[in-house]
């Protein structure tokens, strides 16, 4: 029996993705793409499950409704069961014909790699194709604007915050940057080199050169000394006067007058010679 | 690599200088004797011909250096290249040296200095430890020139004094200007120069000063145990160099008799004698060969007299590049958790 039920569960996970690939992902209640176009964005959406391991939903509706786009867009991830891990980890693409605005709605781990500022430049990059009528390519679109973003981790610095009371819900996420690991890279070269250089420069014993103390050495007598006066020659220099010449003004300001012009001037006269 | 050669009157042993007492002593019988004893039986200076029989030079076939020692000291390998040296035959007597400082530093102490400053250097090779390598261990006397030199010197040219006074609105300076001149006769003492051009030179020019007062007439006896580089300069080749350097101490010397606020003084020199005698200086030497550069070997060389170091140590560039490679390693982790904790 117990061989018969484990059979059972190995043959059901292997049918999951089969399932999963049937279960579309894609939910066009507004008929805004064609059947090609929503063969290649199952496509690219199946590609993107397998690499990133999260799920993508794009939905579309041009009816009227009554809660808010946010909740509608939760509750659709949440009911339609989506997601591949146990948190569910997804994002749902909302393309809202009635009200013609687009939102992205994060589950899981993809809260964390989509912050605001990065949910913002998703929907910049999409725009141009939504305003154009393009909105497969919008859909595409943002599945390659996520998945830049999967690829390139969660930033560091990113934390989760209540959107009501603003309060910091989780520490803020912690990350090495390239540019971090780069210059510590450098350092510890840097570090390496100098390192062997003082190594070397200590095996190399410099010692004291010869140098001849003169003074020490020497032995003066003075057999002839002479001091003949020549002349005298004098010198004469005005003293200067804080207080003559110029406007005495402030020494570290400029002095600024308009002439007739009215254009402003700088300026001051010399001392009387 | 060398054996004395002075034989003792009590038992016929041969007898080596001792640094230590500055005194000869038979190693067989313990008999100490003194400069005059042992001197006594060396040719006085006036009959140098026959002492210079005592003495011989060999020669490096690899880098040329030409060391000489008593005739019955043995020299079997160079001090500086490890290569065999071949006997060339007795000394010329026109390279007897004139005088000698005697080693102070014996071979224990000098050994002793060198392992304890080579043993702070954790990627100096193992093999330089060697106890055949430190076996290896020379005194060598290098070749000097001393030279004592007399001179007339005159200084000349024009001194000032100043003094300033001032008026309600004048600042009145008078300069009073002289006309100077200063003679004086001006002895200089113990001038050196190395007598030596080949590169084995480096290893006696760093450990400076030697302590020239200490000069000992020149004699065989001093040699055993040792060796010496045999000079290749003449004495007349450094005569204008240090004619040269002497000149320029007139200026400063005479100067300081010169008392004036401010003055522009121009000096000449005239060599009235100039006496240049050859000189050994003791010099204790331990190289390794460098592979790289065969002719440029790693050295040790400590002054004979007054224990100077100095020395250029082989490195094991595989230990040292290893380590260096942890060290930035080490770095570099510690940035990163740093970074990443802090920033």
């Amino acid at each position: 029996m117990k061989k018969v039920l484990f059979l059972l569960i190995c043959l059901l996970l292997f049918l999951r993705p089969l399932a999963q690939a049937e279960n579309t992902r894609i939910i066009d209640a507004a008929g805004l793409f064609s059947a090609e176009e929503e063969a290649v964005l199952s496509q690219t959406i199946t590609r993107f499950q397998d690499e990133t391991g999260m799920d993508f939903v794009i939905c579309t509706s041009d009816s009227y409704h009554s809660e808010s786009l946010q909740t509608l867009a939760d509750d659709l991830y949440d009911n339609g069961g989506y997601g591949l891990d146990e948190d569910a980890s997804g994002v749902l693409y909302f393309i809202d014909m009635y009200e013609r605005i687009p939102y992205l709605s994060t589950t899981g781990a993809m809260i964390d790699y989509l912050t605001d500022e990065r949910i913002s430049a998703a929907h910049e990059a999409s725009y141009d194709f939504l305003a154009s009528g393009q909105y497969a390519y919008a859909a595409e679109q943002m599945i390659y604007s996520v998945y830049g973003y999967w690829e390139k981790g969660i930033p560091e610095g990113q934390y989760r915050y209540d959107v009501v009371t603003g309060q910091r819900l989780t520490a803020r996420h912690k990350a090495l940057t390239g540019s971090e690991i780069l210059v510590c890279a450098l350092i510890g070269l840097v570090a390496a080199l100098l390192f062997t250089k003082s190594i070397q420069g200590s095996y190399t014993l410099k010692g004291n050169t010869y140098h001849y103390a003169f003074r020490e050495n020497s032995d003066m007598k003075l057999t002839g000394s002479a001091d003949d006066y020549i002349r005298t020659t004098t010198t004469r220099t005005r003293k200067v006067q804080a207080s003559s010449g110029g406007s005495g003004g402030h020494s570290g300001g400029s002095g600024v007058h308009r002439s007739s012009s009215g254009r402003s001037h700088g300026g001051g006269a010399g001392r009387k010679f | 690599m060398a054996a004395s050669t002075y034989k003792c009157p009590s038992c016929g042993g041969y007898l080596a200088f001792d640094p230590d007492t500055q005194k000869w002593k038979c190693p067989f019988c313990d008999s100490i004797f003194d400069e005059q004893s042992v001197l006594a039986k060396d040719a006085p200076p006036k009959q140098t011909a026959e002492a210079d029989q005592r003495q011989v030079v060999y020669r490096c076939q690899n880098c040329g250096s030409e060391i000489m020692t008593d005739e019955t000291t043995v020299a079997t390998q160079c001090y500086y290249c490890h290569s065999p040296v071949v006997l060339e035959g007795k000394l010329n007597s026109s390279m007897r040296p004139d005088s000698v400082l005697p080693f102070a530093v014996d071979r224990e102490k000098a050994i002793a200095a060198f392992m304890k400053w080579v043993k702070s250097k954790r990627f100096v090779p193992k093999s330089f430890f060697r106890e055949a390598q430190i076996e290896s261990m020379t005194g060598v006397y290098y070749p000097h020139f001393v030279t004592d030199c007399e001179v007339q010197g005159t200084v000349e040219g024009e001194g000032r004094n100043m003094s300033v006074s001032s008026t309600p609105s004048y600042v009145i300076t008078k300069t009073d200007h002289y006309h100077v001149r200063r003679e004086a006769d001006l002895s200089f003492r113990s001038i050196l120069r190395p007598a030596l051009t080949k590169t084995n030179r480096k290893l006696s020019d760093a450990i400076h000063p030697y302590p020239l007062d200490s000069e000992k007439p020149f004699s065989n006896a001093y040699l055993t145990g040792f060796v010496a580089e045999r000079r290749d300069v003449e004495a007349e080749s450094i005569r204008l160099d240090i004619e040269q350097e002497v000149s320029g101490y007139v200026q400063p010397l005479l100067s300081d008799t010169v008392s004036y606020e401010s003055r522009s003084l121009s000096s000449s020199c005239r060599v009235k004698s100039l006496k240049t005698r050859y000189v050994l200086l003791p010099t204790w030497v331990l190289t390794y060969p460098n592979r790289q550069n065969p002719n440029d070997p790693y050295y040790y060389a400590m002054n004979g007299r007054t224990g100077e170091i100095c020395g250029k140590l082989p490195v094991d560039r595989k230990k040292l590049f290893l380590t260096a490679l942890g060290a930035g390693a080490a770095v570099f982790v510690i940035g990163c958790i740093l970074c990443y904790f802090v920033f």
